[in-house]
């Protein structure tokens, strides 16, 4: 047992969104503790977070991230018939030049709708425009979209260039309405409102939930919500629709790449599950708030346990509680000796690599809700669990992540958006067997050890490209286990690129650069206290 | 052929744009955000909102064939991730902040501060920071007068060249005979700009130049120090970096000559190294002799891939919408060297107006082929598209942005060669020099044998 | 016409049966000439250069019937070709809207051992693969030199297997050294096809079969079926890109005819032999007054000469416009025009009617039976011509090109690259060019115009490339080498 967490204080989340304002709040004027950079324990962190002594700290250095806009836009631009208009110099839509390719090379025959178009349109401001004001070209590109494209929906998204001139977005909007076809959605998502980046998302769920979602005609009994991310695979959406296929049920995707009919009939579905708790936070709360539709948040349909946990939450809500009990043995029966063959695979590894009974050790994640995923998923594989990296954190998730110890173990959690210095130094004093990393995050690979992908991405849509559900539990556990097979290019990339850092950097403190610290350039590996080694069994 | 189409040719003034579908380049901030990856050993200090760089990355350098740029090109890139209460308070202490711990963690030769929108706009004073940090350090920095706004990645790079040229390069000790910079050549904006750089660089050596291409080479700060020294400046480009060489030219009395278009294939490559050794007073016959096995080599393939390609795609009408070096060099090749026909060449990188007269000509003028194509200036890619609709071609040659477009609407092969190029993977690949050409007949061949 | 032996399992040569000669350099009047007289003599040349075989027609026209499954008895290189008729076959296949396959084929890779001790055993084992592998409905075995050679009893073999097979196995008998002729390959191909054909049912009395070779493509087809529906006469294409069922129903039309008289002049004879099929074998529909000529035989099979009069009438009119002005266009050009003889003198006709001067036409062979009826037409519509019958034989295409100096090649994949590189551009016909009917050659017509607006590449190549052959050899006689050493 971990008796390190006072479990009196309540986390809670009773915020209660107002869908008349023109936005939401950012996540750390809602939450208590919403941070961007942390490193220690898991416990530590759950303790501080209900104590209330975590707090974001001021750094001095700091390397490229991202921001709101740049985060939802690409997540909005897969909307099929809307169109995604930035009111922004053009840099910022610079990531979306591939909006003409996203998708298209999947076979219509695997479901991809044969005709879209996705549109990524900027006002292209100027420093006319930062002088004299935007909102006159914004009035007219909104109109010129409607007329070129016959979209559904327009996404106004705003920027740092418009926030700062203060353009009225919300007045140019209601002014222009009656004029053009399309819902007009404003979406306030300012590079630099935030430091957590989940704040764009909700920025982008209250702009759907004021505007698009359509007040209820009739339910549909058998609709369920599952919010789906840039992170999730063509056949990850194939998996969790089979499944929730064979319990009678269909899945309605969104917001990637889906109509905005799809997010219109979001208030008629019978539950809404999230794929990440946190990702679909404001969604999943406002469709409850607004239109009734139950949630629940607990779980990823990531592993096996998670996912079928996941369907069963699924099935309380939809009245297939018989069906789905049915359907998870059905899967086991498939999957457990696929899965036993990967768990004894790693074990073959682990002799290898490992003294006596040591356990091959492991880093995962990304978003915080990953942290749960990738750490349930690891030990169901048998891994032991070092560390995890996640982009931010808040106390949404506090609550999963004190389970998650329980269930576990603890571990170390570095807290960082990104911040490729800390990734390097994290895995260099860890040193885990195997790092599930995206390697953009730095042109130095600081390994040479197993390195696997933190996850596929959206376009993906190949067998071996899966995570979600049974499917892809083996699918991911291969690609794990593969990573292991052959290390000869993290090798050689570590080997053989220079080192932007100096070498004192992998000897110091991760936190080092945190401001008014004390200077020291010693390794300090935080202290697991507790249940570590606590097995983990079936 | 085809005339009634939706021109948008510019006559005397930029008509007023509400609304750009994603334009083929990005903002000053991006331009010059690549430009420094481009140089080994240079550390880009970014002075913006959190997204900036991560934004350019999948952007620029994503979209320009992939890869990395140097080691500082992605997430590791210094940043100052400019939240709201900086804009209250102003951003100069965090990039003062920056500027010192960047100091204290990362090997580097250059400092490079680039800023976005936030600072320009709240008035942060850049120069100053900047002029602080370099009287109390060794390390040497630069500042480059970007925004978001003011501009798109094209002046980018000049600014960024503007500002190694004011704040980096001193007078120099004498200049050195045969050595040349090239100029004009925008790394990511040139999706082949690794590639390209390297060949003309290889190419110019063989007649006895010492090539200083500035960007892709291993040598660093040193290439930078070195542009004063050369004897001549080479600006391949019909205009971007005329400004770079006039300032040059200015300072430090380096003359230039201007290469109208990517030179592409044996005969362009010819007139081209001629010409500059004609400026550098090399005689003629001594650059005969250097480049006489190169071309003999250069028409022997294009013996061997005569058939496929007469037959495959005959007088085949192409059209073309890349940027206006790219689309020049492509253009004269593909019509003077392999007889086939240009209907429409749609220009991308938003020339000056001043400088649009003459591009035209190079792609109208001493032209093999009876039909001229039309020459559109357009950067709108919903415009674009709408354009390419009222020709028959057989070929079109775009960014990757026109690929399934080709494919569904014109029932036409679609090779990327411009900005973005999210389907290609660009490395040492050219299409310049003797065997450019050969590289894109290859190319364009392999999309035919392999229709289905 | 003698009685052909329809049970004989090889075909006789083109040159038993129809004095077929392979080597012929001379005016077209000189040709027509001796033709009538019947002392056309076969001739060899005393060099000669690489070329088709009669043993490709059979490898690869039966690897583009639907399912079927080709074995080539032969060492590995004589299925060489395949992957290139993949890419035709997927074309083709693709122009009629079929599922894009590959080729199927198994070679049974002969080698020394086998040339030894014999390959019937290997041929059995690829049977037996291909059977389970595929399962097709349709194996077609083709001979090789080395198989004929070695003296495999490829029948024998065929039927000890086929009772265990449930695909149909059709032995095509043609070692490639067995005839000049190529044509003679086609034969051996569709002669094995009429082992399938069955006895007909019911007669379709609108129904004409016609043959086409793959080299008329389905733009092709369509131009056809939209003039014979205009009279109430249905189509069916035989056989490439059809399936087995489909060939099995072949008897069962009112009629047959052919876009290539060249390809289906055997066939014709034992096909109406064995199912009393009527036949027409007009030349090819090419260029408008071909196209008439064609029609009209067309439609007699089926009595509707009459109705196919109006039709001719209304497409004169229609395109007539149009047709002059791509004949300004071509005013004064001098072509070569290099295929087989039955498709290079229709497209003569065309050109005629285009108002360019044709200064050489080929052929890869000449018979009498489709080649002296447009031969003599055309003399009496062009000034004379040179004919140069060979099978391919670059080098004599080299002199003639360097003689002529033609504006134009009207070629196809062959050596068309061939005459760019002495500066002469191509309009080629390709196996997706439109070119036959009405509209085909307003089609075909603006190609060969599009192929003169930039003649560059054909000027480049021509300053930058040698070819293989001596200065002299282009101041001799092309022909030189017709006869020397020969008969």
């Amino acid at each position: 047992m971990h008796d390190v967490i006072d479990e009196k204080y309540d986390v809670h989340d009773h915020f209660r969104m107002d869908l008349t304002k023109n936005t939401c709040p950012s996540r750390e004027e809602r939450l208590g503790v919403a941070i961007k950079n942390y490193y220690g324990t898991m416990s530590n962190l759950v303790k501080g977070t209900r104590d209330k002594t975590i707090t974001q700290p001021e750094r001095c250095f700091e390397q490229s991230s991202s921001c709101s806009l740049s985060i939802i836009a690409t997540r909005i631009l897969t909307i099929r018939d809307s169109v995604t208009l930035m009111h922004a110099p053009i840099g910022c839509s610079v990531c979306n030049h591939g909006s003409h390719e996203l998708f298209r090379h999947i076979p219509e025959s695997d479901g991809r709708p044969g005709n879209f178009n996705l549109h990524n349109v900027s006002t292209n401001l100027t420093e006319k425009d930062i002088v004299y004001g935007g909102t006159e070209k914004l009035k007219n590109a909104i109109k010129e979209s409607d007329v070129r494209y016959s979209p559904k929906a327009i996404f106004v998204m705003t920027s740092c260039a418009s926030g700062i001139m203060g353009d009225d977005i919300e007045g140019a909007v209601s002014e222009i309405q009656s004029e053009v076809k399309a819902k007009i959605v404003p979406i306030h998502c300012e590079g630099f409102r935030s430091r957590v980046l989940q704040t764009g998302y909700d920025a982008m769920w209250h702009g759907i939930l004021k505007y698009i979602v359509k007040k209820p005609e009739k339910k549909q009994k058998d609709l369920v919500n599952v919010t789906n991310m840039f992170s999730y695979t063509w056949r990850d959406k194939a998996e969790i629709t089979r499944l929730l296929g064979k319990l009678g049920l269909r899945a309605n995707f969104v917001p990637e790449f889906s109509s905005v009919e799809d997010l219109e009939q979001m208030s008629e579905a019978a539950v809404t599950a999230p794929i990440c708790p946190t990702f679909g936070d404001y969604l999943i709360k406002g469709l409850e708030q607004e239109f009734g539709v139950p949630y629940f948040r607990e779980f990823v349909p990531m592993g096996i346990k998670n996912t079928d946990n996941w369907l069963r939450h699924i099935a309380k809500y939809t009245g297939k509680e018989e069906e789905v009990e049915k359907l998870i043995e059905e899967e086991h029966a498939t999957i457990a000796p696929k899965f036993e063959n990967l768990k004894k695979e790693f074990e073959k590894i682990r002799k290898k690599l490992k003294k006596d009974d040591e356990k091959l050790t492991a880093i995962g994640a990304v978003g915080q809700g990953r942290v749960l995923a990738h750490a349930g998923f690891l030990t169901e594989l048998g891994f032991d669990v070092t560390g995890a990296c996640a982009v931010d954190y808040d106390a949404l998730i506090t609550d999963d992540f004190d389970s998650l110890i329980k269930d576990v173990g603890d571990f170390v959690i570095l807290i960082s958006t990104f911040q490729a210095a800390d990734y390097v130094n994290l895995f260099h004093n860890l040193k885990p067997d195997l790092t599930l990393q995206a390697p953009f995050k730095g042109g130095k690979f600081e390994t040479d050890k197993a390195m696997g992908t933190i996850h596929f991405l959206r376009g993906d849509n190949h067998a071996s490209r899966t995570q979600a559900g049974y499917n892809g539990a083996i699918a991911y556990g291969e690609m794990c286990l593969r990573s292991f097979h052959n290390t000869s290019l993290g090798k050689l990339i570590s080997d053989t690129t220079e080192d932007p850092y100096k070498a004192w950097w992998y000897e110091a403190d991760p936190m080092y650069f945190v401001k008014d610290k004390p200077e020291k350039k010693e390794v300090k590996v935080p202290v697991i206290v507790g249940n570590k080694r606590k097995s983990h069994g079936k | 052929m085809v005339n009634n189409i939706v021109k948008t040719v510019v006559n005397n003034e930029t008509p007023v744009v509400n609304l750009l579908e994603s334009p083929r380049h990005s903002c000053t901030f991006g331009g010059a955000y690549t430009a420094t990856n481009a140089v080994k050993g240079l550390v880009p200090i970014l002075h913006t909102g959190p997204g900036c760089g991560w934004t350019n990355f999948f952007g620029l350098v994503a979209g320009s064939g992939g890869g990395f740029l140097g080691d500082l090109g992605a997430m590791q890139t210094p940043s100052s991730s400019l939240l709201e209460k900086h804009i209250v308070f102003g951003g100069e202490d965090k990039l003062r902040d920056l500027l010192n711990s960047t100091n204290e963690l990362m090997n580097g030769e250059l400092f490079v501060v680039i800023p976005g929108c936030i600072p320009t706009m709240i008035g942060d004073d850049i120069g100053m920071v900047v002029n602080e940090f370099r009287a109390k350090n060794n390390t040497p920095i630069i500042h480059v007068k970007t925004s978001g706004f003011n501009g798109n990645s094209y002046k980018g790079y000049e600014l960024f060249l503007d500002a190694v040229i004011d704040q980096l390069l001193e007078e120099p000790v004498k200049v050195k005979k045969g050595l040349v910079n090239i100029i004009g050549i925008a790394p990511c904006q040139h999706i082949f700009w690794k590639g390209d750089l390297k060949e003309l660089q290889r190419t110019l050596e063989l007649i006895g130049l010492e090539v200083n291409p500035i960007f892709g080479d291993l040598k660093g700060i040193e290439s930078l120090k070195k542009i004063p020294e050369a004897e001549l400046n080479i600006v391949v480009n019909p205009w971007l970096g005329k400004e770079v060489a006039d300032k040059l030219e200015t300072k430090f009395g380096t003359p230039f000559i201007v290469q109208y278009g990517l030179p592409v294939g044996p005969r362009e490559t010819e007139h081209f190294v001629q010409d500059v050794g004609k400026k550098l007073g090399i005689p003629r016959e001594k650059i005969d002799q250097a480049i006489q096995k190169e071309i003999k080599e250069a028409y022997q393939f294009y013996n061997y891939i005569s058939n496929g390609l007469y037959m495959g795609l005959a007088n085949s009408y192409f059209g073309v919408a890349a940027e206006s070096n790219i689309a020049i060099g492509l253009t004269r090749f593909l019509t003077n060297d392999c007889g086939m026909m240009p209907t429409v060449v749609i220009i991308t990188d938003d020339p000056p107006l001043k400088n649009r007269e003459s591009i035209k000509q190079r792609l109208t003028e001493d032209i093999n082929s009876i039909n001229k194509p039309d020459v559109i200036f357009e950067i709108d890619t919903y415009n674009i598209e709408k354009i390419l609709q009222n020709y028959p071609n057989l070929i079109v040659l775009g960014s990757s942005m026109e690929k399934y477009f080709s494919a569904d609407k014109l029932s036409a092969l679609h090779l990327t060669v411009s900005f973005p190029a999210y389907d290609r993977m660009l490395l040492r690949r050219t299409y310049s020099g003797f065997f450019g050409g050969i590289n894109l007949l290859e190319d364009l061949m392999g999309k035919m044998s392999r229709p289905f | 016409m003698a009685n052909l032996k329809l049970h004989s399992k090889i075909v006789p040569s083109r040159e038993e049966r129809l004095n077929t000669i392979v080597a012929f350099g001379g005016s077209g009047e000189e040709l027509v000439k001796n033709a009538k007289k019947g002392c056309l003599k076969q001739q060899e040349r005393g060099f000669s250069q690489a070329a088709a075989c009669a043993e490709m027609m059979p490898i690869c026209n039966s690897a583009m019937l639907d399912g079927n499954v080709v074995i080539a008895h032969s060492p590995i290189g004589c299925s060489a070709m395949l992957p290139m008729i993949s890419l035709f076959n997927k074309l083709g296949r693709h122009m009629r809207g079929l599922p894009l396959e590959n080729v199927r084929s198994i070679s049974t890779n002969l080698g020394e051992h086998d040339v030894v001790y014999g390959g019937t055993q290997e041929l059995e084992k690829a049977i037996i693969e291909a059977d389970i592998r595929h399962n097709p409905p349709v194996i077609t075995v083709i001979t090789s030199c080395a198989s004929g050679i070695i003296g495999d009893d490829v029948d024998a073999a065929v039927n000890r297997i086929q009772p265990g097979v449930k695909a149909t196995i059709i032995p095509l008998h043609c070692e490639g050294f067995r005839s000049g002729a190529v044509a003679t390959g086609y034969d051996a191909f569709l002669h094995g096809l009429l082992k399938v054909i069955e006895k007909p049912g019911e007669r379709k009395k609108d129904t004409l079969l016609i043959v086409n070779p793959l080299s008329i493509s389905r733009p092709n087809e369509v131009e056809i079926e939209r003039l014979l529906n205009k009279i109430g006469i249905n189509v069916q294409w035989f056989p490439l890109f059809t399936n087995i069922s489909n060939i099995k129903k072949a008897s069962e039309v009112a009629g047959a005819t052919t876009l290539c008289p060249l390809m289906s002049n055997y066939f014709f004879r034992e096909f109406e032999q064995k199912y009393d099929v009527p036949f027409a074998e007009p030349p090819m529909p090419v260029g408008i007054e071909f196209t008439d000529w064609w029609l009209r035989d067309a439609a007699k099979l089926l009595g509707k000469e009459k109705e196919i009069e109006k039709v001719i009438e209304d497409e004169h009119a229609r395109i007539k416009p149009e047709l002059e002005d791509i004949k300004i266009q071509l005013k004064g050009k001098k072509a070569y025009i290099g295929f087989n003889l039955a498709k290079s003198l229709s497209l003569q006709s065309l050109l005629v009617e285009l108002g360019i001067d044709t200064v050489v036409t080929t052929g890869f062979e000449y018979s009498d039976d489709y080649g002296l009826a447009p031969l003599e037409n055309l003399k009496s519509r062009c000034s004379d011509f040179t004919v140069h019958i060979g099978n391919f034989q670059h080098f004599e295409w080299a002199n003639l090109f360097n003689r002529e100096k033609p504006d134009v090649l009207v070629g196809g994949l062959e050596l068309g690259g061939w005459a760019l590189r002495q500066g002469i551009p191509v309009a080629p016909v390709l196996p997706q060019t439109f070119f036959t009917g009405y509209e085909g050659a307003l089609s075909y017509g603006k190609d060969i115009v599009k192929s003169l607006k930039n003649p560059s590449f054909a000027k480049n190549l021509a300053q930058r490339v040698k070819l293989p052959y001596r200065k002299e050899w282009y101041s001799e006689n092309p022909f030189k080498y017709i006869g020397v050493n020969g008969q």
